[in-house]
């Protein structure tokens, strides 16, 4: 049975290394959101699971096999009823949230010939906190916690 | 809204609908994507398959435009619709026959 939620670290990292190996040519990502907070915490080997679950990820990606992978895994997909949490594909404009200079500080990885770039946890949190949204501050709260954000 | 105030004429527009027009537009560039796009949206299955086939030449115009978008809602505001109208009627698709009939009937 899958979980109904996304909310372990592991999971991002699963689903990543799934997309990937279905790719026949490189494609680039962006990941953003509480999915982005999960990856970060997945690479430091962190298990503590968010204290409250996203119903999504957010990449950002203008290559066409993923932009497919994306479009077929909306709300409402099958990928959703599989997965419980589904795909929101963003715009590249949504980086104008960011501190221009992010991909100076952001982390990259490759998960076969997916290519992933993630800002840094406190990039991140500068959306996320001009929200503002209860959730929102339970991820800061969350990032603090587990030491993936000095609470400075 | 967001803080970061799009440019025009995606201004109001949430990042889902902006999301949306960009990535069908990539993937109707391939011509066999696109068959496979008409082919599942046209299947007596989809559930939007009526509204898809009320708007699919204003559809078919918008994702074959080579106009700018601020020109391409012009023009359509003129026709008493904008270019959102026509990107909310862009359907999804539906992965069990996404990748199955619809490709064998395309």
């Amino acid at each position: 049975m899958p979980r109904r939620e996304l909310k372990h670290p592991d999971q991002v990292g699963a689903w990543l290394d799934s997309w990937g190996r279905r790719l026949r040519n490189p494609a680039r990502m962006i990941l953003i959101g509480s999915g982005a907070l999960l990856w970060h915490a997945g690479q430091k080997g962190l298990l503590a699971p968010l204290d409250e679950n996203s119903m999504d990820v957010d990449p950002v990606t203008e290559d066409e096999e993923l932009v497919e992978l994306c479009y077929e895994a909306l709300i409402g997909s099958d990928f959703e009823l599989e997965h419980g949490w589904h795909v929101n594909l963003m715009p590249r404009e949504v980086m104008r949230e960011f501190p221009e200079d992010w991909p100076g500080r952001a982390s990259r990885a490759d998960y076969h010939l997916l290519n992933l770039v993630v800002p840094s946890v406190q990039d991140l949190m500068v959306p996320k906190l001009k929200r503002g949204e209860p959730r929102d501050h339970k991820h800061h709260a969350w990032a603090v916690r587990t030491g993936l954000l000095s609470g400075n | 809204m967001p803080d970061a105030m799009l440019e025009k004429p995606y201004e109001y527009w949430p990042y889902e609908d902006l999301a949306r027009l960009r990535s069908i537009r990539i993937l109707w560039r391939n011509p066999a994507t696109r068959q496979k796009l008409t082919a599942h949206w046209s299947d007596p299955r989809h559930p939007y398959r009526e509204g898809y086939l009320a708007h699919r030449t204003l559809i078919t115009e918008v994702l074959e435009s080579r106009e700018d978008d601020m020109e391409l809602d012009r023009g359509l505001r003129l026709r008493e619709t904008s270019l959102r109208c026509v990107v909310r009627q862009l359907p999804p698709v539906f992965g069990q026959f996404w990748n199955q009939d619809s490709h064998a009937q395309a």
